[in-house]
Protein backbone atom coordinates (compact mmCIF):
# COMPACT_ATOMS: atom_id res chain seq x y z
CA UNK A 1 0.00 0.00 0.00
CA UNK A 2 2.63 2.31 1.03
CA UNK A 3 4.32 1.90 -2.53
CA UNK A 4 0.62 2.70 -4.18
CA UNK A 5 0.37 5.74 -2.12
CA UNK A 6 4.34 6.58 -3.30
CA UNK A 7 3.27 6.29 -7.01
CA UNK A 8 -0.05 8.51 -5.89
CA UNK A 9 2.13 11.30 -4.82
CA UNK A 10 5.12 11.34 -7.24
CA UNK A 11 2.17 11.31 -9.96
CA UNK A 12 0.68 14.41 -8.41
CA UNK A 13 3.68 16.73 -7.49
CA UNK A 14 4.64 16.10 -11.63
CA UNK A 15 2.17 18.00 -12.38
CA UNK A 16 2.06 22.15 -12.43
CA UNK A 17 0.76 22.78 -9.13
CA UNK A 18 -1.67 25.85 -10.08
CA UNK A 19 -4.96 24.55 -10.42
CA UNK A 20 -4.71 21.56 -8.11
CA UNK A 21 -4.29 24.00 -5.45
CA UNK A 22 -7.27 26.24 -6.29
CA UNK A 23 -8.99 23.25 -6.15
CA UNK A 24 -8.49 22.56 -2.91
CA UNK A 25 -8.85 25.79 -1.67
CA UNK A 26 -12.15 25.73 -3.06
CA UNK A 27 -12.88 23.09 -1.38
CA UNK A 28 -12.44 21.60 2.35
CA UNK A 29 -9.20 20.90 2.70
CA UNK A 30 -9.44 17.52 3.88
CA UNK A 31 -6.72 14.76 3.07
CA UNK A 32 -9.42 13.10 1.32
CA UNK A 33 -10.34 15.97 -1.02
CA UNK A 34 -6.59 16.38 -1.74
CA UNK A 35 -6.16 13.34 -2.94
CA UNK A 36 -9.66 13.62 -5.06
CA UNK A 37 -8.43 17.07 -6.43
CA UNK A 38 -4.50 15.48 -7.40
CA UNK A 39 -6.81 12.58 -9.03
CA UNK A 40 -9.06 14.90 -11.16
CA UNK A 41 -6.41 17.10 -11.85
CA UNK A 42 -4.10 13.97 -13.36
CA UNK A 43 -6.88 12.93 -15.18
CA UNK A 44 -6.10 10.22 -17.78
CA UNK A 45 -3.05 9.14 -15.88
CA UNK A 46 -5.65 8.29 -13.07
CA UNK A 47 -6.45 5.20 -14.85
CA UNK A 48 -3.11 4.22 -14.86
CA UNK A 49 -2.56 3.85 -10.94
CA UNK A 50 -4.23 0.48 -10.39
CA UNK A 51 -2.19 -1.51 -12.51
CA UNK A 52 0.83 0.32 -12.02
CA UNK A 53 0.24 -0.76 -7.83
CA UNK A 54 -0.36 -3.92 -9.05
CA UNK A 55 2.33 -3.85 -11.39
CA UNK A 56 4.56 -2.94 -7.94
CA UNK A 57 3.12 -5.45 -5.48
CA UNK A 58 3.07 -8.16 -8.24
CA UNK A 59 7.49 -7.25 -8.68
CA UNK A 60 8.16 -7.15 -5.23
CA UNK A 61 5.88 -10.20 -4.53
CA UNK A 62 8.13 -12.52 -6.94
CA UNK A 63 11.59 -10.99 -6.28
CA UNK A 64 11.11 -11.71 -2.38
CA UNK A 65 10.32 -15.10 -3.59
CA UNK A 66 6.92 -15.61 -1.78
CA UNK A 67 5.60 -17.22 -5.00
CA UNK A 68 7.50 -19.55 -7.88
CA UNK A 69 8.76 -17.99 -10.82
CA UNK A 70 7.82 -20.54 -13.16
CA UNK A 71 4.39 -20.02 -12.06
CA UNK A 72 4.19 -16.27 -11.73
CA UNK A 73 6.79 -14.55 -13.36
CA UNK A 74 7.60 -11.02 -12.06
CA UNK A 75 6.70 -8.34 -14.44
CA UNK A 76 10.63 -7.30 -14.94
CA UNK A 77 11.23 -11.09 -16.70
CA UNK A 78 7.79 -10.21 -18.40
CA UNK A 79 9.25 -6.46 -19.52
CA UNK A 80 12.25 -8.75 -21.00
CA UNK A 81 10.85 -11.50 -22.61
CA UNK A 82 8.22 -9.20 -24.09
CA UNK A 83 11.36 -6.84 -25.60
CA UNK A 84 12.72 -9.95 -26.84
CA UNK A 85 9.78 -11.25 -28.74
CA UNK A 86 9.11 -7.35 -30.15
CA UNK A 87 12.48 -7.24 -31.62
CA UNK A 88 12.56 -10.89 -33.10
CA UNK A 89 9.28 -9.53 -34.93
CA UNK A 90 7.09 -12.45 -33.13
CA UNK A 91 4.92 -10.76 -30.95
CA UNK A 92 3.90 -8.16 -33.28
CA UNK A 93 3.51 -10.66 -36.26
CA UNK A 94 1.16 -12.61 -33.82
CA UNK A 95 -0.50 -9.61 -32.81
CA UNK A 96 -1.08 -8.67 -36.20
CA UNK A 97 -2.62 -11.41 -37.66
CA UNK A 98 -4.69 -11.63 -34.26
CA UNK A 99 -5.90 -8.34 -34.85
CA UNK A 100 -6.42 -8.30 -39.11
CA UNK A 101 -9.24 -11.52 -37.72
CA UNK A 102 -11.06 -9.82 -35.32
CA UNK A 103 -11.20 -6.78 -37.80
CA UNK A 104 -11.99 -9.24 -41.03
CA UNK A 105 -14.40 -11.12 -38.71
CA UNK A 106 -16.02 -7.92 -37.16
CA UNK A 107 -16.41 -6.03 -40.46
CA UNK A 108 -18.32 -9.15 -41.77
CA UNK A 109 -20.50 -10.09 -39.17
CA UNK A 110 -21.05 -6.38 -38.43
CA UNK A 111 -21.99 -5.47 -41.79
CA UNK A 112 -24.43 -8.31 -42.30
CA UNK A 113 -26.37 -7.97 -38.90
CA UNK A 114 -26.90 -4.14 -39.76
CA UNK A 115 -28.48 -5.40 -43.46
CA UNK A 116 -30.19 -8.34 -42.10
CA UNK A 117 -31.27 -6.60 -39.11
CA UNK A 118 -32.48 -2.82 -40.84
CA UNK A 119 -34.58 -5.91 -43.02
CA UNK A 120 -36.16 -7.91 -40.26
CA UNK A 121 -36.89 -4.67 -38.49
CA UNK A 122 -38.29 -2.60 -41.12
CA UNK A 123 -40.17 -5.27 -43.19
CA UNK A 124 -42.93 -6.86 -41.04
CA UNK A 125 -42.92 -10.20 -43.45
CA UNK A 126 -39.02 -10.83 -43.13
CA UNK A 127 -40.22 -10.29 -38.79
CA UNK A 128 -42.28 -12.56 -39.16
CA UNK A 129 -40.10 -15.33 -41.06
CA UNK A 130 -36.62 -14.40 -39.38
CA UNK A 131 -36.85 -12.95 -36.14
CA UNK A 132 -37.65 -16.29 -34.52
CA UNK A 133 -35.24 -18.05 -36.05
CA UNK A 134 -32.73 -15.62 -35.29
CA UNK A 135 -33.47 -15.69 -31.88
CA UNK A 136 -33.37 -19.61 -31.76
CA UNK A 137 -30.36 -19.69 -33.06
CA UNK A 138 -28.68 -16.53 -30.72
CA UNK A 139 -29.65 -19.20 -28.28
CA UNK A 140 -26.67 -21.27 -29.40
CA UNK A 141 -23.41 -20.62 -27.50
CA UNK A 142 -21.34 -19.42 -30.39
CA UNK A 143 -18.19 -21.84 -29.05
CA UNK A 144 -20.94 -24.51 -30.24
CA UNK A 145 -20.35 -23.65 -33.61
CA UNK A 146 -16.54 -24.72 -33.57
CA UNK A 147 -16.57 -28.22 -33.93
CA UNK A 148 -19.27 -27.60 -37.23
CA UNK A 149 -17.17 -24.95 -38.59
CA UNK A 150 -13.78 -26.59 -38.79
CA UNK A 151 -15.58 -30.28 -39.99
CA UNK A 152 -16.90 -27.77 -42.82
CA UNK A 153 -14.01 -25.32 -43.29
CA UNK A 154 -10.86 -27.08 -42.19
CA UNK A 155 -8.84 -25.59 -39.83
CA UNK A 156 -7.89 -22.54 -42.23
CA UNK A 157 -8.19 -18.79 -41.52
CA UNK A 158 -12.33 -19.19 -42.75
CA UNK A 159 -13.58 -21.05 -39.80
CA UNK A 160 -11.61 -18.76 -37.30
CA UNK A 161 -13.31 -16.00 -39.71
CA UNK A 162 -16.90 -17.19 -39.63
CA UNK A 163 -16.75 -17.86 -35.73
CA UNK A 164 -15.80 -14.36 -34.98
CA UNK A 165 -18.43 -13.19 -37.53
CA UNK A 166 -21.09 -15.26 -35.75
CA UNK A 167 -20.11 -14.17 -32.22
CA UNK A 168 -20.11 -10.30 -33.32
CA UNK A 169 -23.44 -10.84 -35.61
CA UNK A 170 -26.19 -11.14 -32.70
CA UNK A 171 -25.32 -8.40 -30.57
CA UNK A 172 -25.18 -5.95 -33.67
CA UNK A 173 -28.53 -7.85 -34.91
CA UNK A 174 -30.13 -6.96 -31.71
CA UNK A 175 -29.55 -3.43 -31.49
CA UNK A 176 -30.13 -2.58 -34.86
CA UNK A 177 -33.01 -4.59 -35.00
CA UNK A 178 -34.52 -2.75 -31.52
CA UNK A 179 -32.85 0.76 -32.50
CA UNK A 180 -35.15 0.76 -35.95
CA UNK A 181 -37.95 -0.47 -33.84
CA UNK A 182 -37.51 2.32 -30.93
CA UNK A 183 -37.39 5.06 -33.47
CA UNK A 184 -39.36 8.14 -31.87
CA UNK A 185 -43.17 8.06 -33.92
CA UNK A 186 -43.06 11.54 -33.95
CA UNK A 187 -39.81 12.34 -35.89
CA UNK A 188 -41.02 10.13 -38.28
CA UNK A 189 -43.83 11.44 -38.49
CA UNK A 190 -41.99 14.55 -39.34
CA UNK A 191 -40.53 12.78 -42.24
CA UNK A 192 -43.90 11.78 -43.73
CA UNK A 193 -45.26 14.98 -43.69
CA UNK A 194 -42.37 16.03 -45.17
CA UNK A 195 -42.98 13.52 -48.12
CA UNK A 196 -40.13 11.33 -47.61
CA UNK A 197 -40.00 8.21 -49.76
CA UNK A 198 -39.43 4.96 -47.66
CA UNK A 199 -35.50 4.88 -48.63
CA UNK A 200 -35.05 8.14 -47.65
CA UNK A 201 -37.12 8.06 -44.52
CA UNK A 202 -34.96 5.28 -43.60
CA UNK A 203 -31.40 7.12 -44.20
CA UNK A 204 -32.22 10.32 -42.97
CA UNK A 205 -34.39 9.62 -39.56
CA UNK A 206 -34.30 5.79 -38.75
CA UNK A 207 -30.61 5.25 -38.78
CA UNK A 208 -29.50 8.21 -37.77
CA UNK A 209 -32.14 8.19 -34.68
CA UNK A 210 -31.11 4.78 -34.22
CA UNK A 211 -27.16 4.99 -34.54
CA UNK A 212 -26.45 5.31 -30.18
CA UNK A 213 -27.89 1.96 -30.11
CA UNK A 214 -26.38 0.46 -32.81
CA UNK A 215 -22.96 1.61 -31.56
CA UNK A 216 -23.53 0.10 -28.11
CA UNK A 217 -23.78 -3.11 -30.08
CA UNK A 218 -21.12 -2.44 -32.34
CA UNK A 219 -18.66 -2.06 -29.36
CA UNK A 220 -20.16 -5.18 -27.35
CA UNK A 221 -19.86 -6.87 -30.57
CA UNK A 222 -16.37 -5.84 -30.79
CA UNK A 223 -15.02 -7.67 -27.38
CA UNK A 224 -16.86 -10.59 -28.47
CA UNK A 225 -14.55 -11.13 -31.49
CA UNK A 226 -11.69 -11.13 -29.30
CA UNK A 227 -13.57 -13.62 -27.30
CA UNK A 228 -14.18 -15.76 -30.03
CA UNK A 229 -10.98 -15.05 -32.07
CA UNK A 230 -8.66 -16.25 -28.80
CA UNK A 231 -11.59 -19.59 -29.02
CA UNK A 232 -10.83 -19.69 -32.05
CA UNK A 233 -6.97 -19.46 -32.52
CA UNK A 234 -6.53 -21.74 -29.16
CA UNK A 235 -7.69 -24.92 -30.88
CA UNK A 236 -6.35 -24.76 -34.63
CA UNK A 237 -4.07 -22.02 -35.14
CA UNK A 238 -0.07 -21.50 -35.96
CA UNK A 239 0.10 -17.49 -35.63
CA UNK A 240 -1.92 -15.25 -33.19
CA UNK A 241 -2.20 -14.43 -29.74
CA UNK A 242 -4.53 -17.58 -28.62
CA UNK A 243 -1.67 -19.81 -30.54
CA UNK A 244 1.21 -17.68 -28.16
CA UNK A 245 -1.24 -18.53 -25.33
CA UNK A 246 -1.63 -22.21 -25.92
CA UNK A 247 1.84 -22.71 -27.27
CA UNK A 248 2.87 -20.97 -23.81
CA UNK A 249 1.11 -23.59 -21.83
CA UNK A 250 2.22 -26.48 -23.84
CA UNK A 251 6.09 -26.03 -23.44
CA UNK A 252 5.61 -24.74 -19.74
CA UNK A 253 6.50 -20.90 -20.64
CA UNK A 254 4.06 -18.90 -18.32
CA UNK A 255 6.15 -15.88 -19.20
CA UNK A 256 4.65 -16.35 -22.87
CA UNK A 257 0.89 -16.81 -21.48
CA UNK A 258 1.53 -13.58 -19.87
CA UNK A 259 2.25 -11.87 -22.73
CA UNK A 260 -0.44 -13.34 -24.64
CA UNK A 261 -2.99 -12.06 -21.95
CA UNK A 262 -1.94 -8.67 -21.73
CA UNK A 263 -1.45 -8.31 -25.64
CA UNK A 264 -5.26 -9.40 -25.42
CA UNK A 265 -5.67 -6.74 -22.54
CA UNK A 266 -3.70 -3.90 -24.69
CA UNK A 267 -5.52 -4.62 -28.28
CA UNK A 268 -8.73 -5.19 -26.51
CA UNK A 269 -8.51 -2.00 -24.87
CA UNK A 270 -6.78 0.07 -27.62
CA UNK A 271 -9.89 -1.00 -30.35
CA UNK A 272 -12.61 -0.25 -27.90
CA UNK A 273 -11.05 2.80 -27.71
CA UNK A 274 -10.92 3.47 -31.23
CA UNK A 275 -14.43 2.72 -31.42
CA UNK A 276 -15.65 4.88 -28.26
CA UNK A 277 -13.59 7.86 -30.13
CA UNK A 278 -15.77 7.02 -33.68
CA UNK A 279 -18.51 7.02 -31.30
CA UNK A 280 -18.32 10.25 -29.24
CA UNK A 281 -17.35 12.01 -32.54
CA UNK A 282 -20.49 10.27 -34.75
CA UNK A 283 -23.20 11.04 -31.67
CA UNK A 284 -21.80 14.87 -30.74
CA UNK A 285 -25.47 15.87 -30.89
CA UNK A 286 -26.31 13.29 -28.39
CA UNK A 287 -28.10 14.63 -25.31
CA UNK A 288 -27.54 12.99 -22.50
CA UNK A 289 -26.91 13.68 -18.88
CA UNK A 290 -23.36 13.51 -17.23
CA UNK A 291 -23.77 11.01 -14.62
CA UNK A 292 -20.21 11.05 -12.63
CA UNK A 293 -20.58 15.09 -13.63
CA UNK A 294 -24.00 15.05 -11.09
CA UNK A 295 -22.95 12.36 -8.61
CA UNK A 296 -19.77 14.06 -7.42
CA UNK A 297 -20.67 17.92 -7.80
CA UNK B 1 -60.93 37.41 -55.73
CA UNK B 2 -58.98 34.49 -54.05
CA UNK B 3 -59.05 31.33 -55.28
CA UNK B 4 -59.91 28.90 -52.01
CA UNK B 5 -56.86 27.73 -50.49
CA UNK B 6 -58.41 24.68 -48.80
CA UNK B 7 -62.50 23.24 -48.47
CA UNK B 8 -63.07 20.78 -45.95
CA UNK B 9 -66.30 19.35 -45.71
CA UNK B 10 -66.01 16.27 -43.43
CA UNK B 11 -68.50 13.56 -42.82
CA UNK B 12 -67.36 11.55 -39.77
CA UNK B 13 -64.40 10.42 -38.44
CA UNK B 14 -63.69 7.59 -36.25
CA UNK B 15 -61.62 6.14 -33.77
CA UNK B 16 -62.47 2.38 -33.24
CA UNK B 17 -66.53 2.64 -32.35
CA UNK B 18 -66.32 6.03 -30.97
CA UNK B 19 -66.95 9.32 -33.47
CA UNK B 20 -64.44 12.18 -32.78
CA UNK B 21 -65.60 14.53 -35.54
CA UNK B 22 -69.12 15.05 -37.46
CA UNK B 23 -70.40 17.51 -39.95
CA UNK B 24 -67.60 19.65 -39.86
CA UNK B 25 -66.77 22.15 -42.79
CA UNK B 26 -64.91 25.16 -43.31
CA UNK B 27 -62.78 26.72 -45.92
CA UNK B 28 -59.10 28.86 -46.05
CA UNK B 29 -58.40 31.32 -48.25
CA UNK B 30 -54.54 32.05 -48.74
CA UNK B 31 -53.35 35.31 -46.12
CA UNK B 32 -55.96 33.81 -43.89
CA UNK B 33 -55.35 32.13 -40.19
CA UNK B 34 -58.07 30.07 -38.25
CA UNK B 35 -58.13 28.93 -35.06
CA UNK B 36 -59.37 25.61 -34.39
CA UNK B 37 -60.40 26.30 -30.74
CA UNK B 38 -61.73 23.85 -28.05
CA UNK B 39 -60.87 21.81 -24.56
CA UNK B 40 -58.38 19.09 -25.16
CA UNK B 41 -59.73 15.60 -26.85
CA UNK B 42 -62.62 17.16 -28.81
CA UNK B 43 -60.64 16.25 -31.98
CA UNK B 44 -59.03 19.44 -33.35
CA UNK B 45 -55.50 18.07 -33.60
CA UNK B 46 -57.54 14.70 -35.59
CA UNK B 47 -58.76 17.30 -37.90
CA UNK B 48 -55.34 18.89 -38.37
CA UNK B 49 -54.13 15.80 -39.03
CA UNK B 50 -56.78 14.94 -41.61
CA UNK B 51 -56.14 18.27 -43.23
CA UNK B 52 -52.40 17.30 -43.44
CA UNK B 53 -52.80 13.87 -44.76
CA UNK B 54 -51.08 12.49 -41.61
CA UNK B 55 -54.48 10.46 -41.41
CA UNK B 56 -56.71 9.67 -44.41
CA UNK B 57 -58.61 7.05 -42.86
CA UNK B 58 -62.17 9.27 -42.47
CA UNK B 59 -65.32 9.99 -44.42
CA UNK B 60 -65.48 13.01 -46.33
CA UNK B 61 -63.51 15.38 -48.58
CA UNK B 62 -60.63 17.50 -48.08
CA UNK B 63 -59.72 19.60 -50.88
CA UNK B 64 -56.35 21.10 -50.95
CA UNK B 65 -55.23 23.61 -53.95
CA UNK B 66 -52.18 21.42 -55.25
CA UNK B 67 -49.23 22.81 -52.99
CA UNK B 68 -47.10 21.82 -50.20
CA UNK B 69 -48.24 21.54 -46.68
CA UNK B 70 -46.03 23.16 -43.69
CA UNK B 71 -46.88 21.45 -39.89
CA UNK B 72 -45.88 22.74 -37.07
CA UNK B 73 -46.22 20.11 -33.93
CA UNK B 74 -46.96 20.98 -30.56
CA UNK B 75 -43.42 20.06 -29.61
CA UNK B 76 -40.50 20.87 -32.30
CA UNK B 77 -39.84 17.24 -33.25
CA UNK B 78 -36.06 19.02 -34.33
CA UNK B 79 -33.56 15.71 -35.35
CA UNK B 80 -31.50 15.92 -32.80
CA UNK B 81 -28.69 14.49 -34.92
CA UNK B 82 -28.62 17.90 -37.61
CA UNK B 83 -27.74 21.64 -37.02
CA UNK B 84 -30.00 24.08 -36.76
CA UNK B 85 -29.90 25.12 -40.15
CA UNK B 86 -29.89 21.45 -41.87
CA UNK B 87 -33.33 21.00 -39.47
CA UNK B 88 -34.61 23.72 -41.28
CA UNK B 89 -33.34 22.64 -44.33
CA UNK B 90 -34.95 19.18 -43.93
CA UNK B 91 -37.51 19.12 -46.14
CA UNK B 92 -35.83 20.16 -49.24
CA UNK B 93 -33.05 17.31 -48.91
CA UNK B 94 -30.01 15.97 -46.98
CA UNK B 95 -27.73 18.70 -45.32
CA UNK B 96 -29.64 22.01 -46.95
CA UNK B 97 -28.50 24.24 -44.08
CA UNK B 98 -26.56 26.76 -46.74
CA UNK B 99 -29.21 27.25 -49.10
CA UNK B 100 -30.11 30.60 -49.71
CA UNK B 101 -33.77 29.90 -48.79
CA UNK B 102 -32.79 28.22 -45.22
CA UNK B 103 -29.95 31.17 -44.60
CA UNK B 104 -33.29 33.75 -45.09
CA UNK B 105 -35.33 32.03 -43.01
CA UNK B 106 -32.41 32.01 -40.05
CA UNK B 107 -32.65 35.48 -40.47
CA UNK B 108 -36.18 36.00 -39.76
CA UNK B 109 -36.75 33.63 -37.28
CA UNK B 110 -33.82 35.54 -35.35
CA UNK B 111 -32.05 31.99 -35.16
CA UNK B 112 -29.07 33.39 -37.50
CA UNK B 113 -26.33 32.93 -34.90
CA UNK B 114 -27.65 29.41 -34.10
CA UNK B 115 -27.19 28.12 -37.41
CA UNK B 116 -24.98 25.44 -36.29
CA UNK B 117 -25.79 24.30 -32.82
CA UNK B 118 -27.45 21.30 -32.17
CA UNK B 119 -31.21 20.73 -31.17
CA UNK B 120 -30.41 20.32 -27.70
CA UNK B 121 -28.53 23.81 -27.15
CA UNK B 122 -31.63 25.25 -27.95
CA UNK B 123 -34.17 26.81 -25.82
CA UNK B 124 -38.08 25.57 -25.72
CA UNK B 125 -38.75 28.89 -28.11
CA UNK B 126 -35.67 28.92 -30.07
CA UNK B 127 -36.95 25.18 -30.89
CA UNK B 128 -39.71 25.91 -31.86
CA UNK B 129 -39.15 28.91 -33.92
CA UNK B 130 -36.90 26.50 -36.00
CA UNK B 131 -39.69 24.31 -36.51
CA UNK B 132 -41.74 27.28 -37.83
CA UNK B 133 -39.03 28.17 -39.97
CA UNK B 134 -38.93 24.28 -41.12
CA UNK B 135 -42.60 24.06 -41.73
CA UNK B 136 -42.10 26.95 -43.86
CA UNK B 137 -38.73 25.78 -46.01
CA UNK B 138 -40.48 23.82 -48.84
CA UNK B 139 -42.77 27.33 -50.01
CA UNK B 140 -45.85 25.74 -48.48
CA UNK B 141 -49.03 27.55 -49.61
CA UNK B 142 -50.56 26.17 -46.29
CA UNK B 143 -49.47 26.20 -42.70
CA UNK B 144 -50.67 23.73 -40.38
CA UNK B 145 -49.84 24.85 -36.19
CA UNK B 146 -50.86 22.05 -33.96
CA UNK B 147 -50.91 23.98 -30.47
CA UNK B 148 -47.46 25.45 -31.23
CA UNK B 149 -47.40 27.69 -28.39
CA UNK B 150 -48.75 26.04 -25.67
CA UNK B 151 -45.48 24.80 -23.78
CA UNK B 152 -43.95 28.43 -24.05
CA UNK B 153 -44.03 31.00 -21.37
CA UNK B 154 -46.01 33.81 -22.39
CA UNK B 155 -43.39 36.95 -23.81
CA UNK B 156 -41.84 34.00 -26.47
CA UNK B 157 -45.63 33.31 -26.95
CA UNK B 158 -46.30 36.58 -28.07
CA UNK B 159 -43.05 37.26 -29.90
CA UNK B 160 -44.18 33.79 -32.23
CA UNK B 161 -47.65 35.30 -32.58
CA UNK B 162 -46.55 38.30 -34.38
CA UNK B 163 -43.62 36.47 -36.13
CA UNK B 164 -46.51 33.92 -37.53
CA UNK B 165 -48.60 36.28 -38.55
CA UNK B 166 -45.33 38.38 -40.34
CA UNK B 167 -44.68 35.04 -42.21
CA UNK B 168 -48.00 34.29 -43.21
CA UNK B 169 -48.67 37.98 -44.10
CA UNK B 170 -44.95 37.83 -46.28
CA UNK B 171 -45.82 34.91 -48.04
CA UNK B 172 -49.12 34.75 -48.42
CA UNK B 173 -49.74 31.32 -46.90
CA UNK B 174 -53.13 30.03 -45.54
CA UNK B 175 -52.91 29.16 -41.56
CA UNK B 176 -55.15 26.88 -39.56
CA UNK B 177 -53.88 25.93 -36.04
CA UNK B 178 -55.05 24.48 -33.34
CA UNK B 179 -55.64 26.05 -29.42
CA UNK B 180 -57.13 25.56 -26.38
CA UNK B 181 -56.20 29.55 -25.64
CA UNK B 182 -59.41 31.86 -26.34
CA UNK B 183 -56.48 35.02 -25.64
CA UNK B 184 -54.39 32.99 -28.47
CA UNK B 185 -56.91 32.40 -31.28
CA UNK B 186 -58.22 36.22 -30.78
CA UNK B 187 -54.15 37.47 -30.92
CA UNK B 188 -53.72 35.21 -33.83
CA UNK B 189 -56.34 34.29 -35.91
CA UNK B 190 -58.55 35.81 -38.37
CA UNK B 191 -61.43 33.84 -37.56
CA UNK B 192 -62.13 31.06 -34.57
CA UNK B 193 -63.78 27.92 -35.09
CA UNK B 194 -65.10 26.91 -31.44
CA UNK B 195 -65.08 23.04 -31.11
CA UNK B 196 -66.80 21.28 -28.23
CA UNK B 197 -69.06 18.29 -26.69
CA UNK B 198 -70.30 15.79 -29.02
CA UNK B 199 -68.88 15.26 -32.17
CA UNK B 200 -70.39 17.74 -34.32
CA UNK B 201 -70.81 21.23 -36.75
CA UNK B 202 -68.57 24.14 -35.26
CA UNK B 203 -70.53 25.67 -32.26
CA UNK B 204 -69.32 29.10 -33.53
CA UNK B 205 -67.72 30.77 -35.74
CA UNK B 206 -66.60 33.95 -34.57
CA UNK B 207 -64.63 36.68 -36.67
CA UNK B 208 -61.78 38.70 -34.96
CA UNK B 209 -61.44 42.43 -36.75
CA UNK B 210 -58.16 43.53 -37.65
CA UNK B 211 -57.98 46.04 -34.46
CA UNK B 212 -58.99 44.27 -31.78
CA UNK B 213 -59.48 46.79 -28.55
CA UNK B 214 -59.84 45.89 -25.13
CA UNK B 215 -63.41 46.12 -25.07
CA UNK B 216 -63.54 43.93 -28.11
CA UNK B 217 -61.56 41.88 -26.85
CA UNK B 218 -63.26 40.90 -23.93
CA UNK B 219 -66.64 40.54 -25.47
CA UNK B 220 -64.56 37.93 -28.15
CA UNK B 221 -62.92 36.46 -24.91
CA UNK B 222 -67.23 35.88 -23.52
CA UNK B 223 -68.59 34.61 -27.26
CA UNK B 224 -65.96 32.24 -27.13
CA UNK B 225 -66.30 31.04 -23.66
CA UNK B 226 -70.40 30.78 -23.81
CA UNK B 227 -69.51 28.71 -27.58
CA UNK B 228 -67.30 26.31 -25.42
CA UNK B 229 -69.74 26.02 -22.01
CA UNK B 230 -71.69 22.72 -22.24
CA UNK B 231 -74.84 22.31 -24.66
CA UNK B 232 -77.35 21.93 -22.10
CA UNK B 233 -76.24 25.26 -20.38
CA UNK B 234 -75.54 26.85 -23.74
CA UNK B 235 -78.50 29.45 -24.58
CA UNK B 236 -78.29 29.17 -28.40
CA UNK B 237 -77.01 25.79 -28.50
CA UNK B 238 -77.34 24.44 -31.91
CA UNK B 239 -79.84 22.23 -31.10
CA UNK B 240 -78.61 19.00 -30.97
CA UNK B 241 -80.74 16.15 -30.27
CA UNK B 242 -78.33 14.72 -27.55
CA UNK B 243 -77.38 18.06 -26.08
CA UNK B 244 -78.64 16.17 -23.09
CA UNK B 245 -75.79 13.56 -22.55
CA UNK B 246 -73.31 16.01 -24.35
CA UNK B 247 -70.38 17.12 -21.96
CA UNK B 248 -66.94 18.96 -22.40
CA UNK B 249 -64.82 17.33 -23.94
Amino acid sequence: MSLAQSALSSAGSALPNNRSVANIRNRAASVSLVTDALLSRAGALTGCIVPLAILLVWESVSRLGWVSPHQLPPPSTLAETAWALSLDGTLPQHAWVSSLRVVAGFIAGATLALMVGSLVALVRPAERLLDSTFQGLRAVPSLAWVPLLLLWFGIDETPKLVLIAIGTFFPVYLATFSGLGNVDRKLVEVGRQAGLSRQSLLWRILIPAALPGIFTGLRAALSLGWMFLVAAELIASTQGLGYLLSDGRETGRVDLVFIAILSLALLGKLSDSLLRTIEHHVLAWRDVADLQETSTS
Amino acid sequence: MTATLLSVSLKEKRHGARAVLRDVAFSVQPGEIIALLGASGCGKSTLLRAIAGLDTNFDGDIQHAAGQTGFVFQEPRLMPWLSVADNIGFPLGHKKGRQARVVQLLEEVGLAHAADYFPKQLSGGMAQRAAIARALVAQPDLLLLDEPFSALDVLTKGRLHRLVRDLVQRYKVGAVFVTHDPEEAISLAGRVLVMAGEPGPFRAEIAIPAAVTAAVRSALHDEIIAALAPANVNANANANANANRSVPC
